[in-house]
């Protein structure tokens, strides 16, 4: 089910409803319920998919917690490699088979393995990573094990994060799982607002922009390099207002009902440096790298090349768990090299600018970090490493050909253009202040300023949302 | 349950701000002109403007009188079946055809227009293109031409897209303005012709494989069952379609009507490429399907022939 649809607007209330009016025993099967009506609502077969990994984990967990020594080692192995398993054959398999074909045939040899026609189980690689991260905190000693399967597949399954996170830790929320929450007038209050928000910035500005987005990418040759570069910066845009919208939505849904997810956002594209922007985008993905990759790599603790080694695997690692193409590939090897000069060049940088802390110097790593991360997210965004490479040509002047952003303006209508581009720079505008207001750094000025602005926002989402079937970006991964 | 009516008058003193703001934006949206038309048509590009055939077509029917035959479907119907050969033939017909329309609008025009009193038969065009639509398009025309605000409602109800909302309450602040444009291919009895004939290279869609609409064949059958329980006839038909078109994607859909139809126990007559006319896809069609008055002209006639050999007509 998507947030952005109607049955949404109507499962929401009747579950958070129904939870509180159940007494405390009864809520999880109530919630486990509507986890797998929510998620069966895409392709209903693929629950097997998730009943799987919960068997697994589950047994995995008691299995860990009661033996010591090379047992314990064994059944965490064999829940990662089943988890890893499901992960690769759904969605790396096809890719694997691609490029190995690419590379036999461009040997002369001939290759003929078929290519597996299955969709992608949606939100595989959130619930395969909050699944693994259980078994390993088990394995760890820091978790103890989920003896009741029903809250166990809960927390695999809870609703509001399933399907793109934020990707929790047992620690967090299976802990809360046994928690009881009555209703608390601030506390919904506070769930509802950040849910608005969340749909505002998914359906004005994610959205707007996304069609304008699609138009040059999908056929970059078309275009100009002003009109692709504008394109990018309304991808920048848009990726971030659709990933922290669902973020916000996921958050604020559940915190209606009492649960308090991570915090996955934090205005990355405030942030000084790459490693502050890693810090402050998609923080459940990435810390759960740090967690369980990172840091048993040997994190920086260890000689130079070998930490540069495992930054770089890190990342390239985080490139692949997003996609099946070289293009996620080579987006994350982008970071990972970002971070390795970064390192490589901070004494070089020092020299040049001390430690400065005026404003306008922490303003233009900020306008730098931006741009470094713009030029990752063409990866990301273009449909082929070809398409990538002609808008980096095109950038730069190397290809002058294709249609002005004028002819794109006049193709969608001037006003539908300005309105996105409006909404856009206004939530640059605004976006520091009301995350602020959301994550309660800060105080609304009055309480009707607090209605005033959540009216608002239904208003913009009624007036300039952009409807149709629009996925969340990162349901795909 | 304190805290249930807190939130409740909170949502509600939410709601009417929302209310007020909604209207009050697009009521300014409205009102205030950019060049000759209002800034509202420049914000999206759904919002139609009042005016054009389907204008013309709402002001001119009459449901309290009678029609042998009321057509109806999408730009198909309202191209391809021309009143003035009908009333030659001694049938009174008029055509509630209007542009991209589909079976989600066919019905909510049906509701509200259509009775036993004024409509002898019904003659639905089904057309592959606007059944692989959501509905949204012609409500969009619909919402700012119609005379029934219920059957815009009704669209609204049925799409589930905010966006009809909006033309409804767009359609109530425009209420009084006159129409933007006129439609000067319009004859009358809702029919518009073009003399127009093929130039230059067309593309017929040869790639493209058939896609419904949601919910569009529940909506067609909806649209049958309706005028079954009127007691009106109804009979599906796709008008011709030029030779170098797509027939493996018409073939589905003919599967698909066809299973429709038999499910209802209506006819369809499919005269897409099987029709034995001397029609050419240059002269008879202005472009890549879409009928000219020569082919209607060639077409009409054969359609009364084969109706009154049905039946129809009979008395």
């Amino acid at each position: 089910m998507l947030f952005n649809s109607l049955s949404f607007l109507v499962f929401f209330p009747v579950v958070t409803l129904g939870y509180y009016l159940l007494p405390y025993k009864h809520r999880w099967w109530w919630l486990l319920a509507a986890s797998c009506w929510f998620y069966m609502a895409f392709v209903p077969v693929y629950i097997l998919i998730l009943g799987f990994t919960i068997a697994v984990d589950y047994a995995a967990g008691i299995l860990i917690d009661r033996n010591e020594g090379r047992k314990r080692k064994l059944w965490l192995v064999a829940s990662i490699v089943a988890n890893v398993g499901v992960l690769a054959f759904f969605k790396y398999f096809n890719f694997l088979n691609q490029s190995i074909g690419a590379v036999v045939r461009g040997a002369g040899l001939p290759y003929e393995v078929p290519e597996l026609g299955i969709l992608l189980p949606i939100g595989l690689s959130f619930h395969t990573f909050q699944s693994l991260s259980y078994t390993i905190e088990v394995y760890r000693k820091k978790q103890a094990p989920e003896r009741r399967l029903g809250v166990f597949a809960l927390y695999v399954m809870f609703y509001p994060q399933l399907v793109a996170g934020p990707i929790e830790r047992p620690a967090n929320l299976l802990r809360q799982l046994g928690m009881h929450f009555d209703p608390d007038y601030d506390r919904i209050a506070h769930g509802l607002r950040q849910m608005a928000w969340g749909f505002f910035k998914k359906l004005v500005i994610a959205d707007r922009c996304g069609a304008i987005v699609d138009l040059v990418y999908s056929n970059p040759n078309q275009h100009d390099g002003w009109t692709a570069l504008v394109a990018t910066y309304l991808f920048a845009i848009q990726i971030y207002c659709d990933f922290s919208g669902y973020t916000d939505i996921a958050i604020g849904a559940a915190r209606t009902m009492g649960f308090e997810l991570m915090v996955n956002f934090r205005t990355p594209y405030m942030s000084g440096s790459i490693s502050e922007f890693w810090g402050r985008w998609h923080i459940s993905l990435s810390s759960w790298f740090r967690d369980y990759l990172y840091i048993p790599l040997g994190g920086n603790r260890v000689a130079v090349p070998r930490w540069y080694f495992n930054l770089f695997i890190v990342f390239l690692l985080s490139g692949l768990w997003h996609g099946a193409d070289w293009t996620y590939v080579v987006w994350g090897a982008l970071h990972g090299l970002y971070l390795i000069a970064a390192i490589v060049f901070k004494p070089f940088w020092s020299r040049i600018f001390g430690e400065m802390k005026v404003r306008w110097y922490r303003w233009l790593n900020v306008f730098f970090t931006f741009h470094l991360v713009l030029c990752g997210w063409v990866l990301f965004r273009a449909e082929s490493i070809g398409h990538a490479k002609l808008i980096f040509s095109k950038w730069l002047g190397l290809n002058t050909a294709g249609r002005s952003l004028a002819h794109l303006v006049g193709e969608l209508k001037p006003g539908v253009f300005v309105i996105t581009v409006f909404f856009a720079l206004l939530f640059f505008v605004i976006d520091p202040w009301v995350d602020k207001w959301i994550k309660r750094e800060v105080r609304m000025p009055s309480r009707w300023f607090d209605l005033a602005f959540q009216a608002g926002l239904v208003v913009a989402c009624l007036l300039f949302g952009f409807y149709g079937k629009t996925m969340f970006i990162y349901f795909q991964f | 349950m304190a805290i249930l009516i807190r939130i409740l008058r909170r949502a509600l003193l939410v709601g009417l701000i929302a209310v007020l703001a909604y209207v009050g934006i697009l009521f300014v949206l409205c009102k205030v002109k950019v060049g000759a038309n209002a800034l509202v048509y420049r914000s999206s590009d759904v919002y139609n403007l009042k005016g054009g055939n389907t204008y013309r077509k709402f002001l001119e029917y009459d449901p309290a009188a009678h029609y042998d035959v009321i057509v109806i479907g999408s730009s198909h119907a309202y191209r391809g079946y021309d009143p003035r050969i009908f009333r030659e033939a001694g049938i009174s017909m008029f055509n509630l055809g209007t542009s991209g329309q589909t079976p989600v609008n066919t019905y909510a025009i049906l509701k509200e227009y259509i009775t036993k009193a004024n409509t002898g038969m019904v003659l639905l065009d089904c057309y592959e293109n606007a059944m692989g639509m959501e509905g949204l398009e012609s409500a969009a025309d619909l919402s700012q031409n119609i005379t029934s605000d219920a059957a815009v409602l009704r669209m609204f109800a049925a799409i589930h897209d905010p966006r009809i909302l909006n033309m409804f309450t767009i359609r109530k602040i425009m209420a009084n303005e006159p129409a933007a444009y006129v439609d000067s291919f319009y004859v009358d009895a809702g029919f518009s012709t073009k003399t127009d004939s093929v130039k230059g290279v067309v593309d017929y869609g040869l790639d493209l494989t058939l896609e419904l609409g949601e919910g569009q064949p529940e909506y067609l059958v909806r649209c049958i069952r309706y005028c079954q329980e009127l007691g009106i006839p109804i009979l599906l038909v796709t008008h011709p379609l030029p030779h170098a078109g797509n027939h493996p994607r018409h073939a589905a859909f003919h599967n698909v009507i066809d299973s429709v139809a038999k499910a209802t126990e209506v006819e369809y007559m499919d005269y897409a490429f099987d029709h034995g006319l001397p029609l050419d896809d240059r002269n008879h069609f202005y472009d890549h399907n879409h009928f000219n008055q020569a082919g209607v002209a060639i077409f009409n006639p054969k359609l009364i022939a084969d109706l009154r050999a049905k039946g129809y007509f009979s008395q």
